[in-house]
């Protein structure tokens, strides 16, 4: 039952999809509005397949339906009931449903959004894109990431249930659906992107459209990155949260170059610079989510944590490369049109800072990318395998990180065209302080280090920046002061800052240490008083968990060790004692084997820490800020107008 | 030709031969499996940090020639310089190295030990085994974590027992002792 109806979900997105787009093609050939409504409209029966195939799929999920072989290969009955939700994005034919689902929700929602537009042949370029882009990810459902395929279970059958790393921790319940609401709402920015070079009108009108959504995407990708980092801390036990792996990589590539977009259409809206440029950056960001897919599941490259998974390497990349081939394609088209009004009066100006902003990001994810693949370029050059480490990016994106922090204090206080040595020492002033303060604290309480230093003081340099510019707007507009663009975009810098200190912190001066501790003895570790002190066994439906109570300076922690029963496989579960200064996470690497036995625990104490997920919710509250319009007045979008595309012709 | 027109040139060039690039390199299937235990363990062949060569078949070769007191068990144990629990495990993994096991009838069975570096490099291994000791074949599989993926390895340390006949008898995640490596050794 759930096969039938979960298939005939996905047939209908793809009917749908397909029906949508040649009826608003045929509709805008021959000029009738009332085509491309009728076309739009199917975009609600694109969604309503999805979601019927993710009811299907969550219904054969939890009632254990083992006749659908993605439930029998993932689920099983021993499964908690939130992470038999979850286990929906487990693997890969889920996840894609996943992806599907939200594509559909974002094609509906434009397709509502715009209703009364769709006279506007952008609008309806851009639905087309977004049918077609569905279309395939559909296609992808039937062919060869097909959720919905059968399975005989013999009498009894019970599935083995999700990798057990991913049974254990709340975060994989809304990592990747976050995640994925970012890496799939860039697709809505490249749609009316690729609308923009069809119809030829390549003003400012396409980025004021898609602004928000530029927004909404980029503050869900920055969010699900982060839980992603939360999680790994949680649940790894040895301090760390990011190791430069592929499906790491794969996730902040489109992250910089969304970044790195967002500053650069300020350029584009405001003086009508870097046109090309920003069409090349949303295009390079829908680009870098599908090849992000196709790295992590083609097994092209070899990670422990890029399992591949049957025969949608090949499907991933033709539809990269054919995208790829369109958009370069229209670009040359459109190349004369494309030619920006002006040029950069003076590098010491706004423009100038985003545009060395964009070099940064740019190098920033041309180092990563370049790092992710050269195993393979070796490979085909010279027949050899090599990795690429966490020493090499480490390297790479510090210096690059550092000039970010940099460009943050900078860019703020720079006024459009051209700015005067007098107004930014002026201006810089503040900054300059908050920088040297910075430097003096970080000193004062024992950092040590050139390097981690000099983060600080950037770190301070471009904090106090942006507390600049939010105390002179709080003082001009009151609460208001806090809102709008450029006043919630202030609020994501600090944000950034916060995480920036604690990635430095946590990253120079981390100290880990392990010890073997009978019950009741007590050890120190940095200063904290650490004592054993006591054991127990806990049996649930689907692991046994092995827990140890550990008290570190007063409060009790209690790590333990799972064993999942249908895998056999052990999961340690640390704990951590979180303060704002310091974070002290314990991991019990050897149960004891009765209650007077002794334990071995590891210890790992990284300052700071915590300001990394505080940095990241700063960020999030500072995009939702950045979304509320700063005046009064309800703003209406700006449709671009002929005129100025005659200008530009 | 303007100046934008042979860029964009230049990048679809460069973008084909990336496609290209992509498209002509073989893809391997990583699809992992926890429940190796009683299935024929994935061969593997790697160079050592030493310079030496380790080669699992020619172990489960020879041991097809060999009486069945005389067959080899191989330990294979995945780990890092990085990983404390690593740290914890080596006296033991010592222990396994020079004692051997014991058969339930006393007799003492052949073993090899191979350990095999994950997501690690030659220098820190090396300064690794001369802080803690130890003198068997390190297998480097650097980078490509080849073998640890074969093995479905997450993270270290794990240790995997291979009967004489090359199925896998056992698969320990985390911290190993003694007594868990050698029980269930028969020879």
């Amino acid at each position: 039952m759930n096969l039938v109806i979960g298939s005939m979900g996905v047939v209908l997105t793809l009917a749908a999809s397909l029906t949508g787009s040649l009826t608003i093609v045929a509709g805008l050939k021959k000029s009738r509005e009332r085509l491309r409504s009728i076309g739009a409209k199917y975009a609600w029966v694109a969604f309503a397949g999805m979601a019927i195939s993710t009811f299907a799929m969550q219904r054969a999920l939890i009632t254990r339906d083992f006749s659908v072989k993605y439930v029998a290969e993932q689920g099983s009955s021993l499964t908690p009931p939130l992470y038999n939700v979850a286990t929906m994005w487990s693997a890969l034919e889920g996840s894609i449903l996943l992806w599907g689902l939200v594509l559909a929700g974002y094609l509906a929602i434009v397709a509502k959004k715009f209703s009364n537009r769709l006279s506007d042949e952008m609008v309806s370029w851009a639905l087309v894109t977004m049918f077609l882009v569905t279309a395939f990810f559909a296609l992808l459902m039937l062919g060869p990431a097909n959720p919905f395929q059968s399975f005989d279970p013999p009498l009894g059958y019970d599935g083995p249930g999700p990798n057990p790393l991913l049974q254990n921790h709340i975060l994989v319940a809304f990592h990747p659906p976050i995640l994925y609401l970012g890496y799939v709402g860039f697709t809505v920015p490249f749609a009316f992107a690729i609308a923009a070079l069809v119809t030829g009108r390549l003003g400012e009108g396409w980025l004021l459209i898609t602004r928000r959504w530029t927004l909404f995407s980029w503050a869900c990708l920055t969010f699900g990155i982060i839980l992603g980092a939360w999680w790994a801390y949680d649940v790894l036990g040895w301090g760390g949260y990011w190791g430069w792996d592929p499906v790491e990589n794969a996730s902040l590539l489109p992250w910089l170059t969304g970044t790195a977009f967002l500053h650069s259409v300020l350029a584009q809206e405001r003086r009508g610079l870097l046109r090309v440029w920003n069409l090349s950056l949303v295009c390079s960001t829908f680009l870098l989510t599908i090849l992000g897919t196709f790295i992590t599941r083609s097994g092209i490259i070899a990670s422990v944590h890029a399992f591949s998974e049957g025969g949608i390497g090949p499907w991933l990349l033709w539809f990269f490369a054919l995208v790829l081939l369109i958009v370069l394609a229209l670009i040359f088209w459109r190349g004369d049109r494309l030619r920006s009004q002006g040029g950069i009066d003076s590098a010491l100006s706004r423009e100038g800072a985003f545009l060395a902003n964009n070099l940064a990001f740019g190098a920033f994810a041309f180092v990563i990318l370049l790092g992710t693949i050269f195993p393979l370029i070796v490979e085909a050059t010279q027949n050899r395998q090599i990795s690429v480490g966490a020493p090499y990016f480490e390297k790479m994106s510090m210096p690059i990180g550092f000039v970010i922090l940099f460009l943050m204090a900078i860019a703020p206080v720079l006024p459009w065209r051209k700015a005067g040595t007098e107004l930014l020492r002026d201006r810089l002033e503040w900054p300059a302080w908050g920088g040297a303060l910075s430097l003096v604290v970080a000193v004062l309480v024992g950092a040590r280090g050139f390097i981690p230093l000099l983060g600080f003081g950037f770190a301070g340099f471009a904090g106090m920046s942006a507390i600049r510019h939010l105390a002179l707007s709080v003082r001009r507009n009151k609460v208001r002061g806090f809102v709008g663009r450029s006043n919630g975009g202030m609020v994501v810098h600090l944000g950034v800052v916060m995480l920036s200190l604690g990635l430095i912190a946590s990253s120079s001066y981390v100290s880990q240490s392990s010890f073997t501790l009978e019950p009741g003895e007590t050890v120190n570790f940095g200063g904290a008083d650490i004592t054993y002190e006591s054991s127990e066994q806990i049996v649930y439906s689907n692991r046994i968990q092995e827990k140890v109570q550990i008290r570190v300076d007063g409060d009790i922690l209690q790590p333990s060790i799972e064993r999942f029963t249908a895998s056999g496989q052990l999961v340690p579960s640390p704990t951590t004692k979180t303060s704002s200064s310091k974070d002290i996470q314990v991991a019990l690497l050897d149960p004891p084997e009765d209650d007077d036995q002794s334990i071995v625990i590891q210890i790992t104490e990284q300052p700071l820490l915590v300001w990394i997920w505080v940095g990241g919710f700063v960020m999030l509250f500072g995009s939702v800020l950045s979304a509320i319009p700063s005046t009064k007045r309800k703003q209406t979008l700006v449709m671009p107008n002929e005129s100025s595309v005659q200008a530009e012709g | 030709m303007s100046l934008g027109k042979s860029g964009l040139i230049i990048l679809a060039v460069v973008s084909v031969g990336f496609v290209v690039l992509l498209a002509t390199r073989g893809t391997q299937s990583n699809q992992p499996n926890f429940d190796l235990v009683g299935e024929p363990a994935p061969l593997f062949q790697a160079d050592t940090v030493t310079g030496g060569e380790f080669d699992l078949e020619d172990v489960l070769i020879a041991n097809r020639a060999l009486i069945p007191k005389d067959q080899v068990w191989v330990a294979v144990n995945f780990f890092a310089s990085w990983c404390t629990g690593c740290i914890i495990e080596h006296d033991e993994l010592l222990a396994f190295h020079d004692e051997g096991a014991f058969s339930s009838n006393g007799v003492k069975c052949n073993t090899k030990l191979v350990s095999v570096a994950f997501n690690d490099n030659a220098k820190d291994i090396e300064r690794f085994f001369e802080k803690y000791g130890g003198d068997w074949p390190v297998l480097l599989d650097e980078g490509t974590n080849r073998v640890a993926i074969n093995y479905s390895v997450m993270t270290a340390p794990e240790t995997v027992l291979i009967a004489p006949n090359g199925l896998v008898t056992k698969k320990i995640v985390g911290p190993i002792t003694y007594e868990k490596l050698s029980a269930g050794i028969e020879c």
